[in-house]
């Protein structure tokens, strides 16, 4: 399977509401393809929330309300016509704490996108697809032997892996991540950092994470995120090494309290 | 992407219908029984509620036995209700041994869905004859001409009484549990470490929950003047004008309904005063009902 | 001195309690006792029989009963549980609809009606529906006392039970788990789907509590069903003539001065005490999982 072109993403002046609370303040980003695009920034600053405005995930939050554009290869995915739900088979996500189903077999959660999409004609190619995202996740070896075992018997760092394969199975053509080895210990870190910068390669990888040295690791361009504005953007090398705002730079060296 | 709007979006919409249909046939029946039991009044006016007869032959219906009989059997049951649920409630929370309880409260709790008509059953055959034995053998004769006498078979407002009370008790008692488990650990163990005896500490409690025993209470109530059959079996069915006098037989609006189904259609009248009686249960109801929301709200339980 | 009256004080709560359960325990030793006595004394043909000629020395049967609370559970079964759980998961999974919120209110409301009222309204408005149609010159195609009507005076009342336990056990599943089902791009439906598997267990119990309501009332059933002492003929001509079940026979048979009635009414109790205790059963081993 080669290498896809991953897709492009544009913010443009979102503004989120989560209740009464304005929690994204008029963000506007350009996301470019096939990179790993990280947002960065203190707790509470909006990151998170900002990232679930990429794949719409936000309308199941009852007390969301969104303003302004988010045009994924051109196309604003929060204009009238689009089912949120499209845009969810293109792009997947990763969250903090693992998620997979717990009473279901290994092969059953990464089967789960396509099986619910039904975007595989037969058990064979279904068979190669969850092989293909478990090798993409770096968990293939590890599982290979027992994918009809519960999913809840893995390990945390392997769970994480298996949500990143269940959703690589949809073959999205970006990923969301946020915080996803913040409840991980080291090793289980760096295996998850390894494959990011791998997947680079077939999609848009944005990453949501508070650790500034995490983000100096794997990306290639950063955002600073400070409640809920955009304070800085621009390539990782840059960031890290010249930031404009007082507040970046004190966010990259570490002085800033998370 | 959006080109198609998804067919599994609107069958997720087609759902709705449901929605619908419940919201629908709830505001038909409301509708219903507004405007069929509004009808009675026309002809009889205020009379239907303020005088106490019954008659298909003379077209002539005032239902107030019934709304005393009502309201007085479903006072009485609470009052008797409230004493059970929390002696029950504190024996199952606070003294019954952990190994018990479990078996207590299941048992409090199937009381709950045994099928009403059962209860009649056993209070027609059971608990009818207890109240008419002891009222023929240990109430003396001048409290007797006060309080009246149970039918021949022991059916009287207070035999239909005291069956409510052992109907709604579960409920209640399910309720000041869950009251009673909400208080704080903290207060409980400062009552305790004052020195006080467990009796103390329990009325204290109960004293500190005593608004949600009240909310409690209400609903119990709404609960009382709303059951129908298992108090139609052992109330007596009769027009007793003199609903004060509990230990005679007497009707309630819920088991005149009841009692009057067969023959409702003989009569030109008595279909309409079938719903004004039905009516006014109803209004009794929302009352309750408006007022237990309004209570709750008010402060948190 | 206070730990004695201590000692009283919570004697007299256990006394107390032992009054409330007391009465319990007692119906159900005696409906026991009393039922199982009429049923072997007349086993199998008791649950068959109809009813024997009134203050005949037989006690007959209640085959027609039995027939008739069936096929009445059945038919509203049918219209009450898809109803409660669609609009359950419309509920829960709709994020801004207001439809939803109002359902839930009604129902709240719905649950506490007294059922007398309930089979009188639906009563009300076959009425109506007769009158409407005859306007049209249509005949009406629910007789006002029938099993169909029974049927929906029964459903009407099982509804709230089966969507308040729908909604909590769909509301009840964690947010990350239906993060996890939306974010692969499952559509409203298909997540709809997955959730009500996930909580089955939950929803079961619900139906059970329903269908449980429904087999024990008696009161939505007076101006409905009206009641019928002998067997309909087996065709679906049934649905459309007044029908019994073993509560309205209870009641009735009870309240008849005639002992062999009162007698079968014992048998009757017995058999729906039994059925009844099992479903309790069964829904508490269903809501442990």
């Amino acid at each position: 399977m080669q290498s896809q072109r991953g897709a492009s993403i544009e913010i443009k002046s979102l503004r989120v509401w989560l209740g009464q609370r304005e929690v994204i303040r008029g963000i506007s980003l350009s996301i470019p393809s096939n990179t790993v695009f990280t947002i960065m920034g203190p707790s509470g600053s909006g990151k998170s929330t900002l990232l679930r405005a990429i794949n719409r995930i936000l309308d199941i939050y009852p007390e969301s309300r969104v303003e302004g554009s988010v045009y994924i290869d051109g196309v604003d995915i929060y204009s009238g016509r689009i089912d949120p739900s499209d845009v969810r088979k293109m792009i997947g996500m990763v969250f903090q704490i693992p998620n997979p189903i717990p009473n279901m077999s290994i092969y059953d959660n990464v089967a789960l996108g396509p099986r619910i999409n039904r975007i595989v004609r037969d058990k064979k190619e279904l068979n190669e697809l969850v092989k293909w995202a478990l090798e993409r996740a770096y968990l293939w070896d590890e599982v290979r032997d027992r994918l009809g075992k519960p999913a809840g018997e893995l390990s945390g760092g392997q769970q994480q892996r298996l949500c990143i394969a269940r959703a690589l199975a949809m073959r999205p053509r970006a990923i969301l991540m946020d915080e996803p080895t913040s409840n991980l210990d080291p090793v289980a870190t760096a295996k998850i950092e390894s494959l990011i910068t791998e997947l680079r390669k077939i999609l848009t990888v944005v990453l949501v994470t508070h650790n500034p040295f995490q983000a100096s690791r794997v990306s290639d361009y950063v955002a600073f995120i400070y409640d809920g504005r955009l304070i800085e953007t621009g390539s990782a090398s840059k960031i890290f090494t010249r930031p404009e705002s007082e507040l970046t730079e004190k966010y990259v060296t570490g002085r800033m309290v998370s | 992407m959006g080109r198609k709007m998804a067919r599994g979006e609107m069958l997720f919409r087609s759902f709705a219908l449901s929605n619908i249909l419940i919201i629908a046939i709830v505001a038909v029946m409301v509708i219903l029984l507004g405007s069929e039991g509004v009808m009675i009044y026309i002809k009889e006016g205020v009379s239907f509620i303020s005088t106490s007869i019954w008659s298909g032959a003379r077209e002539s219906y005032g239902i107030l036995f019934a709304l005393g009989g009502s309201i007085i059997t479903s006072i009485i049951a609470i009052i008797i209700a409230l004493a059970i649920a929390i002696g029950s409630a504190v024996t199952l929370s606070e003294l019954a041994p952990q190994s018990m309880r479990l078996f207590l409260s299941s048992l409090t709790d199937l009381s709950a869905s045994i099928p009403t008509v059962i209860y009649g059953l056993w209070g027609l055959y059971i608990l009818a004859p207890a109240v008419g034995w002891i009222t023929r053998e240990w109430i003396p004769e001048s409290v007797r001409s006060i309080l009246g006498t149970p039918g021949s078979i022991g059916t009287s407002l207070l035999t239909a009484s005291i069956l409510l009370s052992i109907m709604i008790s579960p409920f209640a008692t399910a309720m000041i549990r869950e009251a009673l488990s909400s208080v704080p650990r903290s207060i409980d163990e400062a009552l305790y470490s004052l020195g006080l005896t467990r009796f103390e500490v329990v009325v204290l409690k109960l004293r500190y929950i005593r608004r949600a025993i009240a909310t409690a209470m209400m609903i119990a109530y709404g609960r009382a003047v709303g059951e129908t059959i298992a108090v139609s079996m052992v109330v007596g069915n009769v027009v007793n004008p003199e609903f004060w006098r509990i230990l005679s037989p007497g009707y309630t609006i819920s088991s005149l309904i009841a009692d009057q189904y067969q023959n409702a259609e003989s009569y030109n009248y008595m279909v309409p005063a079938i719903f004004g009686a039905a009516l006014v249960l109803f209004v009794i109801g929302v009352m309750i009902n408006i007022y237990v929301t309004l209570i709750t709200r008010g402060q948190r339980l | 001195m206070r730990k004695i009256s201590s000692y009283i004080g919570l004697s007299a709560m256990i006394a107390l309690f032992v009054a409330g359960i007391a009465p319990i325990a007692h119906l159900i030793a005696i409906v026991s006792i009393k039922g199982i006595q009429v049923i072997s004394s007349n086993f199998p043909s008791y649950l068959f029989q109809e009813r024997a000629l009134p203050g005949s020395s037989e006690v007959g049967g209640v085959g027609p009963y039995i027939l008739g609370t069936l096929v009445l559970v059945a038919i509203a079964s049918a219209m009450g549980i898809p109803v409660s759980i669609f609009a359950a998961i419309y509920t829960t999974q709709s994020i801004r609809s207001r439809v939803g919120p109002v359902t839930s209110t009604i129902v709240r409301a719905l649950i506490e009606f007294p059922t007398i009222i309930v089979g009188l309204t639906v009563y009300g408005m076959l009425r109506w529906l007769e009158a409407v149609l005859g306007l049209l010159g249509i005949q009406s195609p629910i007789p006002r006392f029938s099993a169909l009507s029974g049927a929906i005076a029964l459903a009407i009342v099982m509804l709230p039970f089966i969507y308040t336990q729908t909604e909590e056990s769909l509301r009840g599943v964690p947010i990350h788990l239906r993060e996890a089902i939306y974010s692969l791009g499952a559509s409203r439906i298909a997540a709809s789907m997955i959730l009500v598997r996930y909580v089955r267990a939950s929803i079961l119990a619900g139906i059970g509590i329903g269908v449980g309501k429904a087999m024990g009332e008696t009161a939505p059933l007076l101006f409905t069903a009206f009641g019928r002492d002998i067997y309909p003929e087996s065709s679906p001509r049934m649905l459309f003539e007044p029908i019994g079940s073993l509560t309205l026979a209870i009641y009735n048979m009870g309240l008849s001065g005639y002992s062999n009635w009162v007698d079968s009414a014992w048998g009757a109790a017995f058999i729906l005490l039994a059925i009844s205790i099992g479903l309790f059963i069964a829904i508490r081993i269903l809501s442990a999982r």
